[in-house]
């Protein structure tokens, strides 16, 4: 954290702040087959860090251990200045932490309001308290500059691919959470929906909440992220400011685990491990 | 663009500037499927109480709601279930075998001891239900299928193939009639109420919804969704045990062969008022409209002097028909996806 950066732009700002999430030596295992090996990761307040990686890369272990539903085996879980060990979702819900899944697990039957309630509905004497969720979830639409929904109690069924993403990152920022996570949020968007998706990832940056986002697609990850993580076969091989980096030495990093730009296993500041 | 207009029922303050595109207006939930099926029960009702002078009173109103109150009552349980892409079979088996266990014991140790040993072979009946279908995981359809026969076994040995005579005063469970209004009737309303506040004002009711639509998401935000269904199976076996009751007080004796096929004239019931095996559709709401349809038939082909054996073929058209009408309903609905 000491390296001196002339050059630094506008990230500066949040330069010398210590990462709201930070992951060493994380392992885990599923039987004999060694997923995360020795990982270290970080997420930056106020920041998008794009989490990239081929197939199997280890990426989808990595946010089930940070999201609690697949705790890991061993390694150091500091967040917000504390270490923690988180064994499940819940307990990440309380930490702040939310995931917005691929699939996004949202109830077609259901309207907006419900969904973003959905197993933590506020209740006044056991009843659900409708009014108190509705003017929530107006505020956190709202918030997000969400103007494409006509009502809130429209069913999650009628609406567009891009709105159900909305939606589900809605219901991900409703509770005052510090760090979203969001799983391939543009995997099955067209253009137009996937520009609107990629504004509001950074709306939720800019408004303070560390973003993770996982994505295969290197347009979307240049566009919004401030950091790039790329894992390789398990290993995190490089984690770096996207202004310091070109797309093709990312997709280097990515398919063959090191760059001779980049300079192979680094850690966050360039630095050879 | 009427939606910018913020709704006056909207329970919420009305949304500021910014956000006046956000209206909290609810189109129309479940009344137009409802709309439909209210249309067949007033034609219904128009058509028997112009071609029936007994039909169009109070009295015989009163009439169809008893006839109704025993199904209705496990219908509603039946309808939470339903909605959550689970089904119980097992509900007139052990509406019989309740009524057995009532007759036996009530016989030998009085009547307050069979009422409570009744109601706990219910209770039993239900955990075992929701055990089978949480634990081990056997699927509902199969876990109810099995006990279904397994109970109406268990109730013929029981009585000994007999029907049981209820000597002592049970009568009143199914006849009594508090300010003119039939007992069973009276039961049926609060199971109701209690039903439709579930199922539409707390979070046990807006779970089996999510379960019964995406139980992959409902786990992922954190429904304990075995517990959820665990319980709706208990309260099936309550309302069976409850709705077995009634039917051996109605008739002062348990018969071993009571309730036979009242599985399927529940389901009827709550498939007619929209609900969907696959899960995720239904309301108490539609499940009463579905009860009243067959009640309505039911009373009037009996009023016209029709052939009993034409009821069974009347309730299946019209279910046939119903759901029929639904699908064509629901792939005109440009906006709705599959």
């Amino acid at each position: 954290m000491t390296v001196p950066e002339a050059a630094a732009g506008a990230a500066a700002t949040t330069e010398d702040a210590a990462p709201l999430l930070s992951l060493r030596g994380i392992n885990k295992s599923f039987g004999a087959v060694h997923v995360l090996q020795d990982v270290d990761f970080d997420a930056y307040a106020g920041q998008v860090t794009a989490l990239v990686g081929d197939n199997g890369a280890g990426k989808s272990t990595l946010i089930k251990g940070i999201a609690g539903s697949q705790p890991f085996d061993s390694g150091e879980y500091v967040f917000d200045g504390h270490a923690v060990t988180v064994t499940n979702p819940k307990h990440a819900n309380e930490l702040g932490i939310e995931v917005v899944y691929q699939d996004l697990a949202l109830c077609d039957n259901l309207d907006i309001v419900d969904n973003l309630f959905l197993g933590r509905e506020v209740t006044k004497n056991g009843i659900l308290d409708e009014a108190t969720m509705e003017r929530r979830a107006q505020e956190t639409l709202a918030g997000l500059s969400v103007r494409t929904v006509k009502s809130i109690r429209q069913v999650v069924a009628s609406l567009s691919g891009g709105q159900r993403q909305t939606v589900a990152i809605a219901r991900a920022v409703i509770w005052n959470s510090k760090l979203v996570v969001l799983d391939e949020p543009t995997a099955a968007l067209g253009v137009a929906q996937t520009e609107q998706v990629l504004r509001l990832v950074r709306q939720l940056a800019d408004n303070g909440l560390a973003v993770v986002l996982i994505s295969h697609n290197l347009n979307d990850v240049f566009q919004v992220a401030d950091r790039i993580s790329v894992l390789y076969l398990g290993r995190m091989a490089a984690q770096m400011k996207t202004k310091d980096v070109k797309s093709n030495q990312v997709v280097e990093v990515i398919t063959t685990g090191r760059s001779d730009a980049i300079g192979g296993i680094t850690n966050g500041n360039g630095e050879l491990k | 663009m009427t939606q910018l207009t913020s709704d006056p029922q909207a329970a919420g303050p009305p949304p500021v500037e910014t956000t006046a595109v956000l209206t909290a207006t609810r189109p129309g939930r479940s009344l137009p499927e409802l709309a439909g099926l209210l249309v067949v029960l007033v034609v219904l009702i128009g058509f028997f109480a112009w071609r029936s002078p007994y039909f169009f009173n109070v009295d015989n109103f009163l009439n169809i709601l008893t006839a109704i109150a025993v199904t209705g009552i496990i219908a509603m349980p039946g309808t939470m279930l339903l909605v959550s892409a689970q089904v119980d079979l097992s509900v007139g088996s052990a509406a019989a075998f309740c009524g057995v266990v009532l007759a036996v014991v009530a016989e030998s140790s009085g009547l307050a001891a069979g009422v409570l040993v009744a109601l706990l072979a219910g209770l039993a009946l239900g955990v075992a239900n929701g055990f089978l279908v949480t634990v081990v995981k056997v699927n509902a359809l199969i876990t109810t299928l099995g006990t279904l026969a397994v109970l109406r076994g268990f109730t013929q040995l029981t009585a000994d193939g007999q029907t049981v005579l209820l000597g002592i005063g049970f009568g009143w469970l199914g006849t009594a009639r508090p300010l003119g209004i039939p007992l069973p009737v009276i039961l049926l309303a609060v199971v109701v109420a209690a039903s439709f506040v579930a199922m539409r004002y707390t979070v046990f009711g807006r779970s089996l919804y999510a379960i019964g639509a995406n139980a992959a998401a409902a786990r992922l935000v954190g429904i304990r969704n075995r517990a959820v269904i665990f319980a709706a199976f208990v309260l099936s076996g309550l309302a069976a045990c409850l709705a077995g009751l009634i039917l051996t007080s109605q008739l002062s004796a348990a018969s071993p062969i009571a309730a036979s096929g009242l599985e399927l004239s529940v389901i009827t019931a709550i498939v007619l008022g929209g609900a969907s095996l696959s899960g995720g559709r239904g309301s108490v709401g539609g499940t009463i409209v579905g009860l009243v349809i067959i009640g309505v038939l039911n009373n009037g082909l009996i009023l016209l002097n029709v052939n009993t054996f034409w009821q069974d073929i009347a309730r299946g058209s019209l279910l046939i028909l119903a759901v029929s009408f639904d699908q064509l309903r629901q792939r005109l609905q440009p906006n709705t996806r599959g």
